[in-house]
């Protein structure tokens, strides 16, 4: 029976072969066949479709900044998109009876004062000098509230023009 | 390829190097991984591998080689997939032939009884292998099949180079001593 030195020495300090005796010769022999066997029954040919699966992943994580800021870049537009409409957009409220006057609807798209019965334009407030504009769109939508229940109860009609759009 | 280049593109999210990096290591990672894990796991574990390298790269210092540094990260992973099945107390082994893989083929013969006893002694061998633990296992693959120095098997499993000697000789004799066991040996073929 061969000793582990002799295995090991030939294997990691290259002793020679002819100075193996006979059993430690059957010994190398049956090793490296093991080791034959064993490389051969755990090589391993990858595969096209692991090939396209990986390098596929590798390509979405290298999308995935741009698509985030593509992302990030329509939320932004939305958000200033819906903070212009509602800072500048016009409630009209006027009598159910009263025929609309296309001339007046002109002057509210020109963005005019117009013979209007109310108007929560934050620019014609502005420029009558009412501190109208400094209150927060959230209260402005809640006095908005107000005026129609008292309106809509005494036969007003409500429309909603806005002047930017 | 000049690794200094290899490393560059990677860094760089280039689509090359990771596809060179990937013809270059896939099979070499692949085989490892299966003499390790000895299931057919090993797609999942190579895609974890590469994922893990895009995700990695920027903390890759040179310190070791590039390849070093591929076979830790899978081992890595091989490590967490062992120890999660020591937790649900899985075992599976798998050495079976495959479509993908090269298979053995034994010795041409015109005698049928000996190529079906060549066959069942070719089979004991392997389940003897089977039964090196995984450690022992993938010692004997990265240095006695895939020529790797100390140094660098030492950089893979993170281990001192006198740790990696003394467990490798003794994975060697431990599969010696298998064989004896059953009686193996290649005159007896």
């Amino acid at each position: 029976m061969s000793t582990r030195d002799s295995l090991n020495d030939y294997l990691d300090e290259g002793l020679a072969e002819n100075d193996l005796n006979e059993t430690e010769r059957e010994d190398l022999k049956n090793y490296l066949t093991a080791l034959a066997l064993f490389r051969e029954r755990t090589n391993y040919r990858p595969s096209k479709n692991l090939k396209n699966n990986v390098l596929g992943k590798v390509k979405k994580a290298n999308l995935l900044p741009y698509r985030l800021g593509v992302l990030m870049a329509a939320c932004v537009l939305a958000f200033f998109v819906t903070f212009d409409f509602f800072s500048s957009n016009v409630i009209e409220i006027r009598s159910r009876d009263a025929a609309p006057d296309p001339f007046e609807q002109l002057l509210m798209l020109q963005r005019s004062s117009g013979p209007l019965v109310y108007s929560l334009s934050t620019e014609d407030a502005e420029l009558s000098g009412d501190s109208f504009a400094q209150i927060s769109i959230e209260d402005k939508l809640m006095r908005s509230v107000e005026f129609l229940r008292d309106d809509v109860k005494a036969g007003a009609d409500l429309a909603v023009v806005s002047s930017t759009y | 390829m000049n690794e200094e280049r290899l490393v560059k593109g990677l860094k760089k999210k280039q689509m090359w190097a990771y596809e060179t990096l990937y013809n270059e290591y896939a099979p070499r990672l692949g085989s490892v991984i299966k003499s390790y894990l000895g299931t057919d796991d090993v797609e999942d574990v190579l895609q974890e591998t590469f994922i893990k390298v895009y995700k990695n790269i920027r903390k890759f210092r040179g310190d070791s080689k590039l390849s070093t540094w591929l076979y830790r990260i899978a081992v890595n992973i091989c490590k967490d997939i062992i120890a999660k099945r020591a937790k649900k107390k899985e075992y599976l082994t798998d050495f079976q032939e495959n479509d993908d893989y090269a298979t053995f083929e034994p010795p041409a013969s015109t005698n049928v009884f000996k190529e079906v006893m060549d066959e069942l002694s070719l089979e004991e061998l392997m389940k003897v292998v089977e039964k090196l633990a995984e450690d022992d296992r993938l010692l004997i693959r990265l240095r006695d099949i895939d020529g790797m120095s100390y140094e660098d098997i030492a950089g893979i499993i993170d281990k001192p180079v006198g740790t990696v000697k003394s467990r490798l000789h003794y994975a060697r004799k431990r599969l010696k001593e298998l064989l004896e066991e059953v009686g193996y040996s290649e005159h007896s073929r």
